[in-house]
């Protein structure tokens, strides 16, 4: 990621603390894989998978985010229950993966095989999407530079109404 | 099936002297007490077949680890060979032949049925094909290791468990499981996130120094009157440009000549443009016309300040020495008084010495004739001028000089003296004179000369009648009336230059921003580097390498695991059979032999089940626990078909823990397992030694080792 969504996205985590950061990333990150032109996308604040993005080429992902500031992320065996299901629907099961620090961008590892527990961050490279992770990356950077400041003063609730005049479903409740 | 039919060792292990022995019986049986070279016996077939590999770590074996082959008492060149002679299944007769060279080196060759002879490498496959085995398979099927059974008898089940594969011929797959587990990559991974991150931890705070430098920078370009809109390249150069045109107008304006240097057109030349110009105010500040007519008159002033001083000092001087002389002179008169009243002393001094003569010339007398009586041998009362008789005469003239001459001699010579005395004072006081006459002469000269130094100042000739302070202050009231007019010229012009050095401040400021914004970029773009880019590939490699190997792993353990449940299955029976008969214990009907995957670490994990599926290993015992490891040897050597491996087994020393009951029945198994194949056992076990020839009913080769000594080594006797 640049310097630039580095520097605006601890300014975030330093004012809203990581649970909430993580939220947040979530619902940037789908407005990420809208602006990529994946038509169908689902948020999902409280239960399920996190994200469900389908594209225009068949692409579909179910997307489970994790953030962090240190190298490992927990991957638990409801994450896995949760893309199991989706996969049965057809989407690809996506572990995307931030870790906040200058250096990090967004992972996004096939999550098909990846055993549950405390994972390594680096070991998630096997499973990468790598051409997926630079056009998104490279979306994230402007989601975060245009909407870093209306982030910073309501937090989910400005997201919850970008994402809306985007067309993004936002479900608050499980589909399970 | 490859049978042994006999062998000769010579220098190998215990063995110095060429020894041979046949195996022409099934059961060959090496009895005799410890180090007397039975151990070695087996070692040599096993070193004969497979030489190196069966040494050092990849053996698997512990205690051979440092082994040695040839024997210590064979000097500096050992001579180590090994002869063994076999055959096969269709009576075809082979010679093995391996000779030690060195730690790491020997010789081999294989002689076939045909007369054909292989070598090395060549000859080591053949010895591969004809046992059906690799080293590796030998030593867990073929060669009953004590270590292995020792292993077995080991509670801790990680270790029996590891045993009992090298029992049934798995420990390549568990070294594998055990070499991926102990390479630790993903703790490497780890390291080398941790070691990474330690950098990127570097660059952050090198990146937060950089931005705190910038935000201060910024502050005090700001607080120093930069605009904000100013502090980028477009404003650094605009100010440069601003710099340079005031400098031109300024040295047009004062008639200075500017040095030609280039307004810049790129940031990076700001600060050499700020250098520049810096150079260039300093020079002009010193080449201002008013500041050189400055300097000259500050110079003149000097000079002058200096003059007024000197002739100060030099009038003060003359008056303190005229005021000196004139105090001398109105106390002790001036130099003719003094001259006059020297004479007159003078000639009262020659007056009184004529008084002196005159007294004197009776005294002289009368003193010599005194000194003359004084004599030792003179007749002292005769005269000696008139040569009459005079008794006494010494102490008459004493007398009379003592009454007469010394009061009047004595008078007059202090008088005399008193007088010279006068004289020399004079004398001192006209020196004195002399003295404070030449300070006047010196002082007046001092003055002169400073006349003559102010004249020339002045550019006019000084005379007595000038008074030089009043001349001098006129002049220096002139100068200073010049200085302040300059002063004022001079500061206006140096006001201009100093406004222009402040907005060079600006250049310099604006510039420190700019080389602060570059380092922070240059850092920021460390990702974009080669070397970024290839940490980052290795960082992909390792976690390839890290899945490939996890991969790798789980090959290995559904193979290991699956061949386990195989072998099992194919000897499982027979190994039940002869547990069961070597242990004879009552409570156990049936074992079952049951392998499952450790979900921990995907190893083998064995079971040995009752008849109720309950577990054996707490109740067996020392001796149960040996006989199961024995089963299970004797269980994978009596495997028929695509397991059968090769004609012979060798056990050493197999009755360890075993009590005389279990000694009995394996034995027994013994004897069953010689249907199958040649057996070459090695017990110091009297007891075992007796049943064996009491109950083994196939014929047998018995070699007793008698004795053993350094110099010939194990005495061999066969019955």
């Amino acid at each position: 990621m640049k310097t630039g969504t580095y520097e605006r996205l601890k300014m975030l985590h330093d004012k809203y603390g990581p649970q909430e950061f993580g939220k947040l990333c979530q619902k940037l990150l789908a407005i990420a894989f809208r602006m990529a032109g994946y038509a169908h996308i689902v948020e999902r604040g409280v239960q399920g998978v996190d994200v469900d993005a389908a594209g225009g080429n068949g692409d579909k992902f179910a997307i489970e985010v994790k953030t962090t500031v240190t190298g490992s992320i927990n991957f638990g065996q409801k994450d896995v229950d949760g893309l199991k299901k989706r996969k049965e629907d057809g989407y690809q099961p996506l572990l995307a993966v931030l870790r906040l620090h200058r250096f990090s961008d967004w992972i996004f590892a096939k999550a098909d095989t990846i055993k549950l527990g405390n994972i390594y961050i680096d070991s998630l490279r096997v499973y990468r999407l790598n051409k997926l992770e630079e056009h998104i990356g490279d979306l994230f950077d402007e989601v975060i530079e245009e909407h870093h400041e209306g982030t910073m003063q309501e937090a989910q609730k400005y997201l919850d109404k970008i994402l809306q005049q985007k067309g993004v479903e936002i479900r608050q409740q499980s589909i399970n | 099936m490859f049978t042994l039919k006999k062998i000769k060792i010579k220098g190998f292990r215990a063995y110095v002297q060429e020894r041979e022995l046949t195996f022409d019986a099934p059961a060959v049986l090496l009895f005799g007490n410890n180090h007397c070279g039975k151990s070695s016996t087996m070692n040599a077939i096993e070193w004969c077949l497979f030489g190196n590999e069966c040494l050092g770590t990849k053996s698997g074996i512990r205690e051979r680890v440092d082994w040695e082959i040839p024997n210590r008492n064979l000097g500096l060149r050992p001579e180590v060979v090994i002869e063994l002679e076999s055959e096969d299944q269709n009576h075809g007769r082979y010679r093995v032949l391996r000779r030690y060279r060195s730690k790491t080196k020997d010789e081999l060759n294989i002689t076939l049925p045909d007369g054909r002879i292989l070598e090395e490498e060549e000859a080591q496959k053949k010895i591969f094909q004809l046992l059906r085995s690799t080293y590796h398979d030998f030593s867990t099927t073929a060669y009953q290791h004590q270590e292995a059974i020792r292993a077995v008898l080991i509670q801790e089940p990680r270790e029996r468990n590891d045993a009992i594969d090298r029992l049934l011929g798995l420990s390549a797959y568990r070294n594998i499981l055990s070499g991926v587990d102990g390479a630790r990559l993903s703790d490497k991974q780890k390291e080398m996130g941790r070691d990474f991150d330690h950098f990127t931890n570097e660059i952050e705070v090198a990146l937060r120094t950089r931005e705190s430098d910038l935000k201060g920078k910024r502050e005090e370009a700001i607080h120093k009157g930069v605009k904000g809109d100013r502090i980028n390249e477009k404003g650094g150069l605009n100010v440069a440009k601003e710099v340079k045109d005031q400098l031109e107008k300024f040295t047009s304006e004062t008639g200075l000549r500017l040095t030609d240097f280039p307004i810049p057109e790129k940031w990076k030349e700001l600060q050499r443009f700020q250098e520049l110009a810096k150079e260039e105010i300093k020079k002009l500040r010193s080449e201002l016309p008013d500041a050189k007519r400055q300097n000259k008159l500050f110079l003149q002033r000097t000079e002058l300040i200096h003059l007024k001083t000197d002739y100060e000092k030099a009038k003060e001087a003359y008056q303190k020495a005229r005021e000196m002389l004139e105090i001398f002179v109105r106390g002790n008169g001036g130099d003719e008084l003094l001259k006059k009243n020297r004479a007159e002393i003078e000639t009262q001094i020659i007056e009184k010495e004529k008084e002196m003569s005159k007294v004197n010339a009776k005294a002289s007398t009368i003193s010599k004739a005194m000194e003359y009586l004084g004599l030792g041998e003179v007749d002292k009362n005769r005269c000696p001028v008139c040569g009459k008789e005079a008794p006494d005469l010494l102490a008459h003239l004493k007398q009379e000089w003592e009454k007469k001459y010394e009061e009047d001699v004595g008078t007059i010579q202090d008088q005399i003296n008193g007088l010279r005395k006068k004289l020399k004072d004079i004398d001192v006081l006209l020196a004195q004179y002399k003295r404070l006459k030449e300070s006047v002469e010196t002082g007046w000269e001092a003055i002169k000369g400073v006349h003559i130094k102010i004249g020339e100042a002045l550019r006019r000739e000084i005379t007595e009648k000038d008074d030089p302070i009043v001349l001098l202050n006129n002049e220096l009231n002139k100068i200073q009336t010049e200085l302040d007019k300059l002063k004022e010229a001079i500061e206006a012009k140096q006001n201009i230059l100093s406004g222009i050095t402040i907005r060079l401040e600006e250049v310099q400021l604006i510039t420190d921003i700019l080389n602060s914004e570059e380092k922070k970029k240059i850092v920021e773009e460390i990702r974009q580097t080669q070397e970024y880019k290839q940490i980052e590939e290795l960082k992909d490699q390792m976690a390839i390498l890290i899945h490939d190997l996890a991969q790798i792993r789980q090959a290995a353990s559904e193979a290991s695991h699956e061949d386990a449940q195989r072998k099992i299955l194919v000897a499982g029976g027979v190994i039940d059979g002869y547990f069961r008969r070597i242990t004879n214990n009552p409570s156990v009907k049936k074992i079952n032999f049951m392998v499952s995957m450790d979900p921990k670490t995907a190893k083998n994990n064995y079971e040995f089940k009752d008849q109720d599926g309950k577990d054996l290993t707490p109740i067996l015992s020392q001796g149960d626990l040996n006989g199961l490891a024995l089963s299970i040897f004797l269980g994978m050597a009596s495997l028929k078909g695509a397991e059968e491996q090769c004609g012979f087994i060798m056990l050493d020393d197999p009755s360890q823990s075993l009590g005389s009951n279990h000694k009995e029945k394996l034995v027994e198994v013994l004897d069953e397992v010689l249907n199958e194949k040649v057996i070459i056992l090695s017990t110091m076990d009297k007891e075992l030694q007796e049943l064996i020839l009491l109950k083994i009913t196939k014929s047998k080769t018995k070699y007793i080792f008698v004795d053993w000594t350094p110099e010939t080594g194990p005495e061999i006797k066969k019955e």
